[in-house]
């Protein structure tokens, strides 16, 4: 059992503590402060990054990301159940499904740019198109190794398809296809606004400011940069596999 | 009173490397309704192949079946797969009630209908809850419940492997209720099991599949001539010994089954 003195409640922190540790260590010992800051360092400028503004540019990131994560589960879902539900229509789409999980997709910005759409439409769209694929994917492969005992239970009762797609497999490709989509594909996001960012410049957003980290003479904004947007990153992580296992309760 | 009849039933199956095996080779038999029959043998025999068929899940390669004068498919089945699934995103009342809200039954009709066949058959679970977060025992219940809710019964109920999962508490509190609905339900109701003892508590027929292929006739049928209700102590008796020993010499030679 979990008590507040098992080590399984403390076990999480110790690789946490361990590296911090190490990098103390390191950081007194073995190399120059100017190119490894020590932690305290590092959290100081960090501390400064946010009293600078920094705030604004990770919730316009993860605001960035959340958006394009949700549009991504509107379209791969249906999607997704379309490819399943006919699996001659899957087949024929795989080799096409592969071509756009493998493309680095923040390289869409171009078509989108090229489009007309430089702002936030553009931004927004290629994060979503970095997910959209993986989640349609998941969400056909799902239904097509779906055990068939419910969809079973409601064939015998001759219902209709419509019924069965609706009552039965809208539930299970959620139930199969969220929860385990969630956790890589929000990283995936994520990562992408970044990219996008850096590439397609809002006002606000960590990949705006990543241009800015070029010009500083030492390393403690950068690892501060870096400490606070990898924890932007776990916080959102964790907020959107929280909330997909509390609306996909029965998962 | 339902009446099913199946005649030189026959299906096989192609392997991945080309071979076709042959499950039921020619399974005949007639039973009338309100009846239990248990179709007993070891695992991989063809039970749950007899029973998909019933069900008119899978279509056999020849012969034919007729419930109450009618192909399978033009009759609704209460069907419960062995993996015990619930539609765990819904609550109880309205999993139990999805085959009379696919007819169109109107919600509070159908929760009312739900509540009132819980009772009639003393079943206890919680109808607010939702389904996936129910126990296994009373997931089975939900299944059972789910399979005869409808204002007219069905005629064939289909139950594949009842109790795998149950302990053997709810496996016999599940048989005490499979006896009040026979008693009460016009309606055949099929179930597959390897526990001879079990099938012998909870069946008025038994159907003996021995091996693959599977060849059966009305003869094959082993009449449960135990009264009903069955007595606490009926495990006891010589007539139940008797049964066992009878079945037991049946399946002698074929895979082991479990008492």
């Amino acid at each position: 059992m979990k008590t507040l003195f098992s080590p399984k409640t403390w076990l999480p922190a110790a690789g946490i503590i361990g590296l911090v540790l190490i990098w103390q260590a390191t950081a007194w010992f073995v190399s120059d402060p100017l190119f490894l800051p020590s932690p305290l360092a590092t959290t100081r400028a960090a501390w400064q990054l946010l009293a600078e503004g920094y705030w604004r540019d990770l919730l316009a990131t993860s605001a960035r990301a959340l958006s394009a994560w949700i549009l991504a589960l509107a379209l791969g879902v249906p999607v997704g159940l379309l490819l399943g539900l006919w699996s001659d229509l899957y087949d024929s789409c795989r080799a096409v499904l592969a071509f756009l999980r493998s493309l680095p997709s923040y390289l869409l910005i171009t078509v989108f740019v090229v489009m007309g759409h430089s702002g936030e439409i553009a931004r927004v769209g290629t994060v979503m198109l970095a997910s959209a694929w993986i989640i349609a994917d998941e969400c056909a492969e799902s239904l097509c190794t779906l055990p068939p005992s419910r969809i079973d239970v409601l064939r015998a009762f001759r219902a209709s398809s419509w019924f069965i797609l609706t009552r039965a497999l809208v539930f299970e490709a959620l139930g199969r296809t969220i929860i385990p989509a969630a956790r890589t594909t929000i990283g995936i996001c994520f990562v992408v606004s970044t990219v996008v960012e850096a590439l397609a410049v809002p006002t606000y957003g960590v990949g705006a400011r990543l241009l800015n980290l070029f010009a500083v003479a030492n390393m403690a904004p950068v690892f501060g940069f870096l400490l606070l947007t990898g924890l932007m990153g776990v916080l959102l992580n964790a907020i959107v596999h929280r909330s997909a296992r509390l609306l996909i309760f029965w998962s | 009173m339902s009446l099913i009849r199946v005649n030189h039933l026959a299906k096989a199956f192609k392997g991945s490397d080309g071979q076709v095996n042959q499950v039921l080779q020619s399974v005949s038999f007639e039973v009338k309704g309100p009846t239990v029959i248990g179709l007993l043998g070891p695992n991989g025999v063809g039970k749950s192949v007899t029973m998909r068929l019933l069900a008119a899940l899978d279509t056999p390669d020849s012969g034919s079946i007729e419930i109450d004068g009618e192909p399978p498919i033009n009759c609704r089945v209460g069907y419960v797969p062995p993996t015990n699934p619930v539609f765990g995103w819904r609550r109880t009342k309205d999993d139990i009630g999805i085959g009379m809200e696919m007819v169109g039954i109107p919600r509070r009709e159908r929760h009312t209908h739900v509540a009132a066949l819980l009772r009639r058959f003393s079943i206890d679970l919680p109808l607010d809850q939702r389904t996936h977060a129910l126990s296994s025992g009373q997931r089975q219940m939900v299944n059972l419940a789910r399979a005869l809710a409808g204002h007219v019964p069905p005629p064939l109920v289909i139950l594949d492997e009842p109790w795998a999962a149950l302990s053997s508490a709810v496996q016999e509190e599940f048989i005490r209720h499979l006896e009040s609905i026979r008693n009460t339900m016009d309606t055949v109701i099929f179930l597959s099991s390897h526990q001879i003892d079990s099938a012998i508590l909870a069946c008025d027929w038994i159907l003996p599949l021995r091996e693959r292929p599977v060849c059966i006739t009305q003869d094959d049928l082993i009449p449960v001539n135990l009264p009903r209700p069955r007595p606490t102590n009926v495990q006891q008796t010589v007539e139940f010994l008797e049964l066992l020993k009878h079945i037991e010499s049946v399946f002698h030679g074929s895979a082991p089954l479990t008492v």
